[in-house]
């Protein structure tokens, strides 16, 4: 008993816990691991909280950078017109900003990257003009040998820019009375109008682009094909995909931000059922798109050969190309941003153009596109008709025929009204156009950039 | 047991002694590891990530180019909140720092721009 009495064994003993049998030690270990394990949650916690909070706080200021990667390029395009291409800088505050600037339509597209301490936040933006000049008019007709003739029931609320002959009143024969108070607002007359045109730099480029996505494809698939979501995760590894045939997407639920998708379909493509298709999508059919049923589309660029037709209860805010015809019927809405893009190919004899029929509801931009306007009758329109009504901006290079109501501005070279076995120019009978009830300027496509203004028509988060 | 029973109580100790250390090293470490931790909590963060959103937010809607300096009060913390605006052409480019201002510690910076149409 008396060895070793340095020990601290010893002091334990005389404290009488020599006959615990190793409890003590046992409850030393246990309490022990119950407050590291305490202490090693708490901070856990503490640092995942703190993370998370330092995580948010940069991915705030990277979403800022991406969101000032948007304002420089507009402030580029201000001072020198469009230039394609990536730039990069490092902003005040330390974060880096990537700019990639293309082409989407006729539109500038911006995909910018904002990074800052680890976090990164991509933006996509579309890019476009404002005119307002022309914009806040009712009606801009720039014809200058033919006067602006106001038959029956028509009522213009807002500005008139004409040409020289002005305005008057008309009657077609005899049953056509103007109303007594058919304009509210100023008639300006000019020696030389001119319809906006579509800035080919930015056109041009989409174009080439396109051309150049044709020309590598990296998914065939033969025959007609019908997309639903299950073959959407295939499909998302790609960037471009052809279509021997025709191809139907049917209640395919699709948001793509990151990168471009281009399906090449030489036939007809029809969007239907509940499809809902969002982002950096683009479809280019030989044929015609239709999209009907409650299918919706949204930013994505559809582009047809033939004709572009949306119906029933489908909703759009997309861009709409076509070298023939679009036509939006049957309660089909469109709505702000979105574009009615008409591009006929030169030749006077091809028919095409915009149409509004059976209570088609436009809130958006239409622009019928002539490269040199020949002056005489073609099959070329953008129509409104009796039940349908757009609000926004309808800019024809060629002709327009009204007769519902338009609730924005019209810019057209010359009006068109047929009551068969005649034919009336810069006649408009039983239209309503009201420039009031307009309470937005659109942003236009890229139109004539040296006298526009640069404006961010959407901006969408990309990640 | 036996084997530790032999041990006549050292292994007790030792634990003691080594958790001790243990805690020590690692509250030292982590406090090394996030100095910031200690200088701020997160209340302060997210109050001045609100403060700065909040700045810019309304420097972008009222296209403000003036540069300025002020203290704001949140639930009786005193933040310095400085905006700074550096005009390019048609570019105006907007930096707000969120300070704490009793000891001029930077807690976030935000830069930001917007288009000067003419």
């Amino acid at each position: 008993m008396t060895r070793n009495v340095t020990r601290f064994g010893s002091i334990l003993r005389a404290s009488r816990l020599t006959n615990q049998s190793g409890s003590v030690l046992a409850t030393v270990l246990v309490v022990l691991i119950i407050l590291l394990s305490i202490f090693l949650s708490a901070m856990t916690y503490a640092l995942s909280r703190y993370g998370r909070h330092m995580a948010n706080q940069n991915r705030l200021a990277a979403s800022h950078l991406s969101d000032a990667g948007v304002s420089r390029t507009v402030a580029l395009l201000q001072e020198e017109r469009f230039r394609p291409g990536t730039q990069e800088w490092t902003a005040p505050n330390g974060g880096r900003i990537t700019v990639e600037t293309s082409a989407w339509g006729p539109y500038v597209q911006v995909r910018s990257l904002g990074k800052y301490r680890g976090q990164e936040v991509a933006t996509v933006a579309l890019i476009g003009t404002s005119h307002l000049n022309w914009q806040s008019a009712a009606i801009t007709m720039t014809d200058e040998s033919n006067p602006l003739v106001i038959a029956g029931h028509t009522r213009i609320i807002g500005d008139v820019n004409t040409g020289s002959q002005g305005m008057m009143e008309g009657q077609f024969r005899g049953e056509g009375v103007t109303y007594p108070d058919y304009h509210k607002g100023v008639n300006r007359k000019y020696a030389a109008l001119d319809v906006p045109a579509l800035d080919t730099a930015v056109f041009d480029h989409y174009k080439r682009e396109l051309r150049q996505r044709r020309g590598r494809i990296e998914h065939r698939l033969s025959g007609s094909v019908v997309l639903d979501s299950a073959d959407i995760a295939t499909l998302n590894s790609y960037t471009t995909v052809r279509i021997e045939n025709n191809l139907r997407f049917q209640n395919v639920n699709w948001q793509r931000w990151d990168r471009t998708v281009s399906f090449f379909v030489d036939g007809s493509v029809e969007i239907t059922g509940q499809t809902r298709l969002s982002g950096l999508i683009e479809i280019v059919a030989g044929g015609t798109i239709t999209v009907s049923d409650s299918a919706s589309v949204d930013n994505v660029i559809l582009s047809a050969e033939d004709s572009v037709v949306v119906r029933d209860a489908a909703k759009s805010s997309a861009i709409l190309i076509s070298e023939g015809s679009i036509i939006v019927r049957d309660r089909a809405s469109l709505t702000y941003p979105s574009l009615l893009l008409c591009d006929v190919p030169e030749g006077p004899t091809q028919p095409g153009g915009i149409y509004l029929r059976s209570r088609g509801i436009l809130e958006s931009v239409c622009y019928l596109r002539e490269k040199s306007f020949h002056g005489f009758l073609t099959d070329r329109f953008l129509y409104v008709d009796t039940v349908s009504q757009a609000r926004g901006t309808l800019i024809s290079q060629s002709y327009t025929d009204l007769r519902g109501r338009l609730d924005g501005c019209s810019m057209t070279e010359r009006y068109y009204f047929a009551y068969p076995p005649t034919t009336y120019l810069n006649w408009l009978k039983d239209a309503t156009i009201d420039r009031t009830r307009l309470d937005f300027t659109p942003v236009l496509p890229a139109l004539d950039v040296d006298t526009a203004s640069w404006y961010v028509l959407r901006q969408d988060r990309a990640s | 047991m036996r084997t530790l029973l032999r041990q006549d109580g050292m292994t007790v100790i030792e634990v003691l002694i080594a958790a001790i250390i243990f805690m020590a090293g690692f509250s030292t470490l982590i406090l090394l590891m996030n100095s910031t931790l200690i200088k701020f909590s997160a209340r302060e963060i997210l109050q001045a990530d609100n403060l700065a959103e909040e700045v810019m937010a309304k420097s972008l809607a009222d296209q403000d180019t003036t540069s300025t300096d002020s203290v704001f009060e949140v639930a009786g913390v005193a933040y310095r909140v400085t905006r700074n605006v550096g005009i390019e052409p048609d570019l105006a480019g907007i930096s707000v720092t969120v300070y704490r201002a009793k000891q001029s510690r930077k807690i976030v910076k935000l830069y930001d721009a917007f288009v000067i149409h003419k």
